[in-house]
């Protein structure tokens, strides 16, 4: 657009310059304007094509992009089945926090509950503890936070050093297993952290707990 | 500086007895203390406080706080001077015949004057109105801003030379709200007046104690999503950390001295008690056990610890050498026995005791062993001495909100602490604080 303004406005100069001059000089100056007007139209000719295109390939990228999405959807789509065996090394990442999300996969399942005062892990916990320390060895990437919490009664200090010793256990029981003791952090939140806010007998279970978090996957 | 409505409450451990009265013993334009008397034992020091002349250009009324001071300690009582056409500020205005007549004991005059610098001069006597003598009398002279403050001392000097024993109005107590969305660490003075935060966060903050100073308050922080132990600088709100080793690290007591501190570190394996210099240097393990060691509090002569361990089963309190070594257990009835606190005389110790699905406060002489339980509350915690022996403030439970109160030792005088602006918990009773 702006070129053609410049060339018009370079026409109108030509024809203001030719005014006062002889009839020789005037049909020169007529062939260059022609040469001037020629060499505009395959301007705009060469305009077209590259506009054409332009709109050819930002069609193709479309497809192509529609085309990625529909591949994703796809393989998303087929890694939320659980998989079957024990190894799932070398998979990618968005594999590996599917399974921890998944709330069919037994992976989503993050807590072991205590009794009152206690701190071992209850049998109907160990096959938890077990798959989530398998996870660790077959994701090396992913890292793993043991939270140990206790019910509002009693001492808080004395829950504090419980609350430790729930996620201590947890990590001990995880590095026997053979996740490199340096992969897991244990801490204690003591009382400070209550899941349920009751003063009953089941709110206070709910609080007894060690849970567990992947700070890559649950931010 | 926060105003925050707080309220304390008083009743006699004998319900039902005697007239009930609720006074309102401070300006409406505070509106923070309500004192409510239910019964008594009859015992209390009969106290008459006459208004200080000029007291009412100051939004302190200093001779209200004076008597709110030493009716909330449950060893006064009221006898009032209503009947008065005027009130005088020195003995030879006293009409001592009307006063006889009317059974007052002991009464407190005082005047407040102006001075062209800004101070105020405020004097005061407590005379012996059976005698017609004056027991004692001060003057101060000091910024009209440090009128209450004045006026608790003045309360201490009443409440020593009628009890015997060291007045704690003057003091200031520390404790942690948790609001809505974050923790906040308040100061206040022991009346629950002045209260206000020196740190606040969106994660928990506990275990605060006083340094034997007063200067600076050593917690449990969890901001780096972790329990680690500062120290925090009342005066400037410089703060520091003093322990952050692998796993937890809380518990933090000072020894008498100042110099040293206990705290519990999980950094071996399970949490074991351990010293320091309050410089962070020094780190020395004190206990040596396979169970829980923590809570560790140090004996008024420095020389040697309480703390609880369930190295035994069940969480028990032990006895051992500040040096170190072996450990003796000294409490033996139940099953949940924590948070030992020696009282500040070094003869007893107050701690939390589980009775029948109940937490709470018990006292136990050291010599003798006898123990007494305090208080009834469904889930008391965090007992913590008044300087002077008498009062143990702990943290309670009112309507599922936490709440602060106190017993005396003897169990007689309870009394209850609210703050409406959030559930109140780990409370730290501050030292005696030199010169008075």
């Amino acid at each position: 657009m702006i070129k053609r303004i410049l060339l018009l406005s370079m026409l109108a100069l030509l024809a203001a310059g030719c005014a006062n001059q002889d009839i020789k000089e005037q049909s020169k100056a007529n062939v260059e304007q022609r040469d001037l007007l020629e060499a505009q139209r395959k301007k705009e000719a060469e305009e077209r094509r590259v506009a054409a295109a332009q709109r050819e390939q930002e069609e193709l990228n479309r497809r192509l992009r529609e085309e990625e999405e529909r591949r994703r959807r796809e393989q998303a789509a087929a890694e939320v089945k659980p998989l079957p065996g024990g190894s799932e090394s070398g998979r990618p990442l968005t594999d590996a926090a599917t399974q921890l999300r998944d709330p069919s996969s037994p992976l989503s399942k993050r807590s072991i509950f205590y009794d009152f005062d206690k701190f071992e892990i209850a049998g109907e916990y160990r096959d938890l503890v077990d798959l989530h320390a398998r996870f660790l060895i077959d994701n090396p990437k992913y890292n793993l936070r043991i939270e140990g919490h206790c019910d509002d009664r009693g001492s808080t200090e004395y829950n504090l050093a419980l609350g430790q010793r729930r996620a201590d256990g947890v990590k001990r029981a995880m590095v026997l297993l053979g996740v490199p003791a340096g992969r897991i952090e244990a801490v204690s939140y003591g009382e400070e952290k209550p899941k349920a806010l009751g003063k009953d007998e089941d709110s206070y279970a709910e609080n007894r707990r060690s849970d567990l978090i992947y700070p890559d996957v649950d931010k | 500086m926060s105003e925050k409505p707080i309220s304390w409450m008083r009743r006699s451990l004998i319900q039902g007895a005697g007239a009930s009265a609720a006074l309102a013993l401070t300006p409406a334009s505070r509106a923070a203390l309500t004192i409510e008397i239910v019964g008594g034992s009859g015992r209390e020091i009969p106290i008459t406080v006459l208004p200080f002349v000029n007291q009412d250009r100051h939004a302190d009324r200093v001779s209200e706080i004076v008597l709110a001071d030493l009716l909330r300690s449950g060893l006064f009582r009221e006898k009032s001077a209503g009947w008065m056409p005027r009130f005088p500020s020195e003995p030879e205005e006293v009409d001592w015949f009307n006063f006889g007549n009317r059974g007052v004991e002991n009464l407190v005059m005082g005047i407040i004057a102006e001075r062209p610098d800004g101070r105020v001069a405020v004097r005061f006597r407590l005379m012996d109105a059976f005698k017609k003598t004056q027991r004692i009398g001060f003057s101060y002279m000091v910024p009209a801003s440090q009128l209450r403050g004045t006026a608790h001392r003045i309360a201490d000097t009443i409440y020593e030379e009628l009890t015997g024993e060291a007045g704690v109005f003057s003091t200031r107590i520390c404790y942690v709200v948790r609001a809505r969305d974050r923790f906040e660490l308040h100061v206040a003075d022991a009346d629950g007046a002045n209260a206000d935060f020196i740190f606040a966060h969106p994660e928990p903050i506990v275990s605060p104690a006083w340094s034997p100073d007063g200067a600076r308050i050593a917690y449990v922080s969890f901001e780096r999503r972790k329990p680690m132990v500062f120290v925090h600088s009342v005066a400037d709100a410089s703060r520091r950390v003093l322990a952050n080793f692998d796993g937890a690290n809380s518990s933090p007591a000072w020894a008498p001295d100042g110099d040293r501190l206990s705290l519990t570190l999980s950094r071996d394996g399970v949490a074991q008690v351990y010293t320091m210099r309050a410089d962070g240097s020094e780190l020395a393990r004190l206990t040596n056990s396979s169970g829980i060691d923590t809570e560790a509090h140090w004996s008024p002569d420095g020389r040697s610890l309480l703390f609880t361990s369930d190295r035994g089963g069940s969480p028990q309190i032990y006895r051992m050498s500040a040096s170190g070594g072996g450990a003796e257990r000294i409490t033996f009835e139940g099953n949940y026995n924590v948070t030992p606190r020696w009282s500040p005389d070094g003869r007893s110790f107050c701690f939390i005791q589980r009775n029948s699905g109940r937490y709470n406060v018990a006292i136990q002489d050291v010599g003798s062993r006898n123990a007494q339980l305090l208080t009834d509350g469904r889930n008391d915690s965090s007992p913590t001495f008044s300087p002077n022996g008498r009062m143990i403030l702990y943290a309670s439970e009112l309507n599922g909100r936490g709440i602060l109160a106190a017993v005396s030792r003897d169990g007689r005088i309870k009394q209850r602490l609210s703050d409406s602006s959030g559930s109140v918990r780990e409370p730290a009773w501050g030292p005696m604080l030199k010169p008075r």
